[in-house]
């Protein structure tokens, strides 16, 4: 059902709606319209009906706190180019667009220069295919070449893509498209960094891998949101062994968060304390469970 | 009783109208305002590419649920549409202890801060009622959330 039809469908409802109560308020409230009483009603049911919004970590900040924890680069973890041209459904072009977001994310953070521009034209050529004329446009592609020596301005314009994508799509009603994009940046992005570490020693690493934890509960909050999507529910169903690997993995928390404001700098801290427990056998599979879906994602 | 039947017949129609114009004129409205409104708030942080945007009415309330990493300083931004009240907006922990409220920073529509570890947080944003307009309608409009990590290593 299109957008248009949706809206309407709404508005038959409304109209109805409204065509009831005002009948029903002239028979018996004609001269009253709208009581203090009506307001704090209205008030209550607009409070009680609350909306949702989850925010995932972007690729870009997630390579930035994997490239803080000691990751290196490594150019062969990269979904190729030359894969591209296998992706023909909404499904794949979507997952792999976030796949490349990541890619480029990853390759942006360690001033890659040649891959940046490699990764950002396939994305473009994905986007198009998704009919996201306005997310990566031939204007971003030039300021990037023109920008390409400013780590800042690069990660400033990749941003910018990620936002034109997200609320294109967002405002065109097509959030699911927008979800799978997500979560396929979410997937490549603790791919890459599980993909980087093979001992659980790397602790500030293996640190940041396990508190993906944290947003994956936010990924599955996300795809529940719109599991009647046959796409949303076969990609709920494909995280479940990251779920389950996850599941075993323990991270303590300190009860309560405290909040100290340096009168000096202005600089808020929130300060608690975390503690991981993680075996090399979880991390095992926890890796080997990542990698799985990720290769089918990109094959 | 037939005058009473007419005037809310020409109420619903106008609001039906009103309801078919601002529905798909918002949808771009609202993105475009996140990025010319709300986006150079974060400046110097860097926005991290990801939209928070919906529209709200006076006296609705909407939340987000997020992963902040430890060492990372943040910059929250909570835009509203012109047309609309004052936005309070609260920060609470994954157990919904109240952290930080703009009702107590003058309303302040960013908060900058730093975790010690990481933590999901919540971002309750509401558009206060507006107590003092003179007639029944409510104001409704767009309302941006938007973050920003400063990308200095």
């Amino acid at each position: 059902m299109s957008m248009r039809e949706n809206l309407f469908k709404v508005v038959r409802y409304i109209a109805l709606f409204g065509v009831i109560t005002a009948f029903v308020s002239c028979n018996s409230e004609s001269k009253s319209d709208s009581t203090d009483k009506d307001k704090e009603m209205k008030a209550k049911v607009v409070q009680d009906v609350k909306k949702v919004m989850i925010s995932l970590p972007s690729p870009v900040e997630t390579s930035l706190l994997l490239k803080k924890a000691g990751a290196t680069y490594n150019e062969s973890l990269l979904n190729p180019t030359s894969n591209a041209s296998k992706y023909n459904t909404d499904k794949q072009k979507a997952l792999n667009l976030g796949v490349y977001g990541a890619d480029l994310s990853y390759a942006s953070i360690f001033e890659q220069d040649q891959t940046i521009m490699q990764y950002m034209n396939i994305s473009k050529k994905l986007a198009i295919g998704l009919d996201l004329l306005a997310a990566i446009d031939q204007s971003i592609i030039d300021r990037l070449e023109a920008n390409h020596d400013n780590r800042d301005s690069v990660i400033r314009i990749i941003s910018e893509t990620f936002m034109n994508s997200n609320s294109s799509l967002k405002d065109d009603n097509r959030p699911e498209t927008a979800a799978l994009i997500l979560a396929g940046g979410w997937i490549e992005g603790l791919y890459l960094a599980t993909s980087l570490v093979d001992k659980i020693e790397k602790k500030d690493l293996i640190e940041r891998i396990v508190e993906q934890k944290m947003s994956l509960g936010e990924l599955k909050q996300l795809l529940e949101t719109y599991k009647s999507n046959k796409d949303i529910s076969d990609m709920l169903e494909a995280v479940q062994p990251i779920i389950k690997a996850f599941e075993s993995i323990e991270i303590q928390k300190s009860d309560k968060v405290e909040v100290v404001t340096n009168l000096e700098t202005k600089q808020t801290e929130l300060k608690s304390q975390q503690k991981i427990k993680i075996t090399q056998k979880q991390y095992d599979e926890l890796k080997s469970a990542v990698a799985k879906l990720r290769n089918s994602i990109i094959q | 009783m037939k005058y009473c039947i007419m005037k809310k017949v020409w109420t619903i129609i106008s609001i039906v109208a009103a309801f078919i114009l601002f529905s798909t004129a918002g949808y771009g409205q609202c993105r475009t305002f996140a990025k010319s409104e709300c986006r150079p708030a974060l400046n110097p942080y860097v926005h991290d590419g990801i939209y928070n945007a919906t529209e709200l009415s006076e006296g609705e309330s909407a939340e987000l649920y997020k992963t902040f990493y430890s060492n990372q300083n943040y910059r929250i931004a909570i835009c509203g549409d012109a047309s609309l009240p004052r936005i309070k907006f609260t920060i609470m922990d994954a157990d919904r202890n109240v952290l930080f409220t703009n009702a107590d920073k003058n309303f302040a529509r960013v908060w900058d801060f730093k975790m010690e570890s990481s933590q999901q947080l919540i971002i309750s944003i509401e558009v206060s009622p507006n107590d003092d307009k003179m007639t029944d309608t409510f104001a409704r409009g767009c309302v941006a959330v938007l973050i920003g990590f400063n990308a200095t290593e």
